[in-house]
């Protein structure tokens, strides 16, 4: 089922989103991760404190809650990119991210892209003053951020494989 | 003396009442064939009409004068032949009288003669009879066709009958009692029936939109705000570097210019 949008949206569907949209949907995500960090420390805590009297929440220091907001940041934007190109704050924004050729990311170029944003956030900055509205990732990977308010997928990018000498033979969107 | 001529007085001699009555059939008599002449005379002339010879007169056509001057004409005519006819009962009932006696010798063949004829009338009687139900029988159908043929009925019960107070009578609820639903149930293939009916309505998308509408006029509003905040932004940083403007074509769209570069660069 196809949604059908309102004018006003579909003037700039599929076009690069710009630095708000994108922040605002950063935010969100950071938000749900926070959540999630902390519920991974309560549930860790009353898991351990199943054999003891007492409950007692078990705070790992700084580095760890940072190694373990940065883990779950990773698999978390892993998952939603690679499975319909976006994450929980890109699907409040209308957001999708897609590959050079506008179709989904494979699972390993996801996670590439989501290592990325984690170890190096700063080059989301970029897009600020990108001419296409790009972060670095998204110019290192030939990725794009894309206003996509439709519920429906894009085509998955095809596994390529390669044919006698060189030649490459493609299966892009239908 | 008397009781003996009775009886064959009667048979012959109107009595003084009857005059009453002869007048009254002679009324009746006519009165039945001017209303058939009528009848007739208006029928002829609805199905010239109805054939397509309409007479666009003012006036009214002399065929139409017709049945009224029959019946007026006729109506004075019944008038006198009742008056003729009673004053011929006064004329004859007196000789009548007088020539009894003469012609009692003939009485006893006349009554034989008669009695024979209603028996042989009697004979046949039953007969005749079935003979006319069955010509009338053979007939009833044809005739009865033929006249309610012309008649559209539909518009004649609409006009003439209330429908209304018809079924402001009809005890809709006994109706209901007489009725065998659970025949009707058997006979209805339900399941096959809510599949094609839930077919045709989508129900799962109904839900989807119903739910769906509900908080996603609030967050396209919100999308809205930050797409518009996305280009106040953008031109705003393009000012400051002095940048004329940025090129957002979508990846992979034929327009996108883009990536066809990047799809060349990928196959080289």
């Amino acid at each position: 089922m196809t949604e059908v949008l309102p004018a006003r949206a579909r003037a700039f569907q599929g076009l690069r989103s710009g630095p708000v949209s994108r922040t605002i949907a950063g935010v969100i995500d950071v938000g749900v991760v926070a959540l999630a960090t902390a519920g991974v420390v309560l549930g860790w805590s009353l898991i351990e404190s199943l054999g003891d009297r007492a409950f007692e929440l078990s705070i790992p220091g700084p580095l760890g809650a940072f190694l373990l907001g940065e883990s779950l940041l990773t698999i978390y934007l892993w998952f939603g990119w690679a499975t319909t190109g976006r994450t929980i704050g890109k699907q409040v924004m209308g957001l999708r991210l897609v590959n050079y050729r506008g179709e989904l990311m494979r699972p390993g170029g996801a996670l590439l892209r989501a290592l990325a944003c984690v170890i190096f956030p700063l080059g989301l900055l970029w897009s600020l003053v990108s001419s296409h509205n790009r972060s670095l990732q998204d110019v290192v990977l030939r990725t794009s951020v894309i206003y996509d308010w439709n519920a429906q997928l894009p085509a998955r990018s095809a596994r390529r494989a390669r044919v006698g000498a060189g030649e490459v033979t493609r299966e892009g969107r239908a | 003396m008397e009781e003996d001529l009775a009886p064959s007085v009667e048979l012959v001699v109107v009595p003084r009442d009857s005059r009453g009555v002869a007048r009254q059939a002679v009324r009746v008599a006519t009165g039945t064939a001017l209303a058939a002449a009528a009848l007739t005379v208006n029928a002829l002339q609805r199905s010239r009409s109805l054939s397509g010879a309409i007479q666009r007169h003012a006036e009214p056509s002399l065929l139409a004068l017709v049945p009224g001057a029959v019946l007026g004409w006729s109506l004075g005519g019944a008038r006198r032949v009742s008056a003729l006819a009673s004053g011929a009962l006064d004329t004859v009932g007196p000789v009548m009288r007088a020539v009894a006696p003469a012609v009692r010798p003939l009485e006893g063949p006349f009554r034989r003669t008669l009695a024979d004829s209603d028996r042989r009338w009697r004979a046949v009687e039953a007969e005749s009879l079935n003979a006319a139900a069955a010509f009338v029988r053979e007939l009833e159908p044809q005739i009865v066709r033929a006249a309610l043929e012309p008649l559209d009925l539909t518009t004649l019960v609409n006009e003439s009958v209330d429908l209304d107070e018809i079924a402001g009578k009809l005890d809709v609820d006994r109706v209901a009692q007489r009725l065998d639903m659970d025949a009707i149930i058997k006979k209805l293939d339900l399941p096959k029936l809510v599949e094609e009916v839930l077919a045709e309505i989508d129900v799962a998308d109904l839900i989807r939109q119903s739910t769906g509408t509900l908080t996603g006029d609030a967050i396209d509003e919100v999308r809205y705000v930050s797409v518009d905040a996305d280009r106040v932004v953008a031109r705003l940083v393009d000012r400051v570097i002095r940048r004329r403007r940025r090129h957002l074509d979508a990846p992979g769209e034929p327009e996108s210019a883009a990536a066809s570069v990047e799809n060349e660069l990928e196959l080289s």
